[in-house]
């Protein structure tokens, strides 16, 4: 092989994929800008903005703090090596199980019921073990003097974590954060299931809370209403670039 | 101070509680119903056979392509390139699948139409390669970061290696146990994704079901009697942790 052939293979695979994704997605984004009259009409925007919002605060308000406290106790309070050793194995099956096997589980256990906090409740908690695993992670990066220092200086384990901690790592802790509040856009199976939405063969037909992500699933059954999907992925993808732009620069900076 | 200590215990227990929900559940449910799974035995090893299938065959077209751009990353260092790379795939990376499906539906498949080469396994592997090159490339990093001293590359180029020689005699080896953890963390994700696989299918009419589309697709239509869906999901749960037990083995032994 040339000495430089392989280098050259990989650069244009790398160029290749970032040429590749700003094509797809200015098509995608172009399309949906000429279109954008005809895809408000499809559907309703609006309520499904608001739903995803609701749902999404929703999701926030349950998994974020219970998957901190977890990731505190495991980093800070617990000795038993015994626990971490469980606790890690527990929290990376539940993080590897599929979103359609919790579903089926929380039917069992809780029967139906087609409420928005019912679906509130399930996606948090298919949400909390991996956000649970980045808490981990970022709080196992601190460094240890940080830590034994603030405990020789009198500082509680409290003090320490709300008052020294968090304020001093505030942007590790951003990640798991932000990849919360960009999966649980995604979320679809559970909430069409719970919320009645539709089926895959009516197309759309959304009642109650629909979100954008259960509008887009609803949207791509059927070709009629791809100005409507091609809005709502336009929007998606603007979001998910500018949160991970800001996260990263953020990051470097802070 | 002792309340949140205690609250601190409550929240600590959540995950063991879902653990054993979870695995009872799917127990119970399976031996209730363990005549229907009987039944549905011919039908069920298509599914198995059909996850199992495209798992490996779209992680072994994505795998190498992540390998190789991991690469780049460790041989350039930080250029333009790399940085804009670096933020694509944190992106990627949390991207939720409904978009790639919708990137798959709304491009691939009319470009793939306009040339007359719609094929199922095609759409499905270039959709999947864009949801999992990033996850590959982003743990490789972070393994190459943490394993690999960057001399080592000024090293082999002042010996006179090549890149391709530095990729098979440096790379490879010092990630091997790396690249095989990976490689079963990725045909994992795969079995457990459905909303890709349904819409591929829908729109290519493809009868290679896989087990999670299955359960997923039941659970949209309310179509389908809940006791072979709960045989599936434990099915789909013991394949899934089965791998990562592998890939837990694999990783302790060398470790």
């Amino acid at each position: 092989m040339n000495r430089d052939l392989f280098s050259r293979i990989t650069t244009l695979i790398v160029i290749g994929f970032i040429v590749g994704f700003t094509i797809i997605m200015g098509a995608l984004f172009s399309i949906s800008l000429l279109n954008i009259d005809n895809s408000y009409n499809q559907i309703h925007f609006f309520p499904s903005l608001h739903g995803s919002a609701f749902l999404i605060s929703g999701f926030i308000t349950i998994t974020l703090p219970l998957s901190f406290l977890t990731a505190v106790y495991f980093c800070f309070y617990s000795e038993s090596e015994i626990y971490r050793f469980f606790m890690r194995l527990v929290l990376r099956i539940l993080s590897k199980t599929p979103v359609v096997v919790f579903t089926l589980v929380f039917i069992a256990i809780l029967q139906y019921k087609n409420t928005p906090s019912f679906v509130i409740l399930i996606v948090s908690t298919t949400l909390y073990p991996v956000i649970t695993i980045k808490f981990i992670n970022r709080l196992e990066q601190i460094e240890k003097e940080v830590i034994e220092q603030s405990l020789a200086l009198g500082a509680s384990k409290e003090f320490m974590i709300f008052k020294i901690i968090l304020p001093l790592y505030f942007h590790k802790m951003m990640e798991p954060i932000n990849h919360l509040v960009l999966q649980s856009i995604g979320i679809v199976i559970p909430v069409i299931y719970f919320l009645e939405l539709s089926t895959i063969s009516d197309g759309i037909k959304p009642n109650k809370t629909t979100t954008l992500s259960t509008d887009l699933f609803l949207a791509l059954q059927n070709r009629e209403y791809f100005n409507y999907a091609l809005l709502i992925t336009s929007l998606f993808v603007l979001f998910h670039l500018f949160s991970s732009i800001i996260l990263v620069k953020w990051v470097k900076k802070s | 101070m002792r309340f949140f200590l205690l609250l601190l215990r409550v929240v600590s227990f959540i995950p063991f509680l879902l653990i054993a929900s979870i695995i009872s559940v799917l127990i119970f449910q399976t031996f209730k119903h363990i005549e229907t799974a009987y039944y549905i035995r011919e039908f069920f090893q298509n599914l198995l056979f059909n996850s199992m299938l495209n798992s490996i065959l779209i992680t072994l077209i994505a795998f190498p392509i992540g390998v190789l751009i991991s690469f780049y990353l460790y041989y350039q260092g930080k250029t333009r390139v790399s940085t804009t790379f670096y933020t694509l795939n944190k992106m990627l990376s949390v991207t939720p699948s409904i978009i790639f499906a919708a990137i798959g539906v709304m491009f691939f498949i009319p470009l793939l139409e306009y040339f007359h080469l719609v094929s199922y396994y095609i759409i499905l592997i270039i959709t999947f390669s864009f949801m999992l090159i990033p996850f590959i490339v982003l743990k490789l990093h972070f393994f190459v970061q943490k394993k690999i001293d960057p001399m080592l590359k000024e090293v082999s180029s002042s010996l006179g290696f090549s890149p391709l020689q530095t990729f098979i005699y440096l790379f490879i080896p010092l990630l091997r146990f790396e690249l095989i953890t990976i490689f079963l963390w990725s045909i994992s994700i795969v079995i457990g994704e459905s909303i890709i696989f349904i819409f591929v299918s829908h729109y290519t009419n493809s009868s290679h079901q896989t087990i999670s589309e299955y359960i997923a697709l039941s659970l949209i239509d309310n179509s389908e009697s809940f006791s072979q869906l709960y045989i599936m999901a434990f099915f789909l749960f013991v394949m899934i942790n089965i791998i990562d037990v592998i890939r837990y083995i694999i990783w302790k032994k060398y470790e």
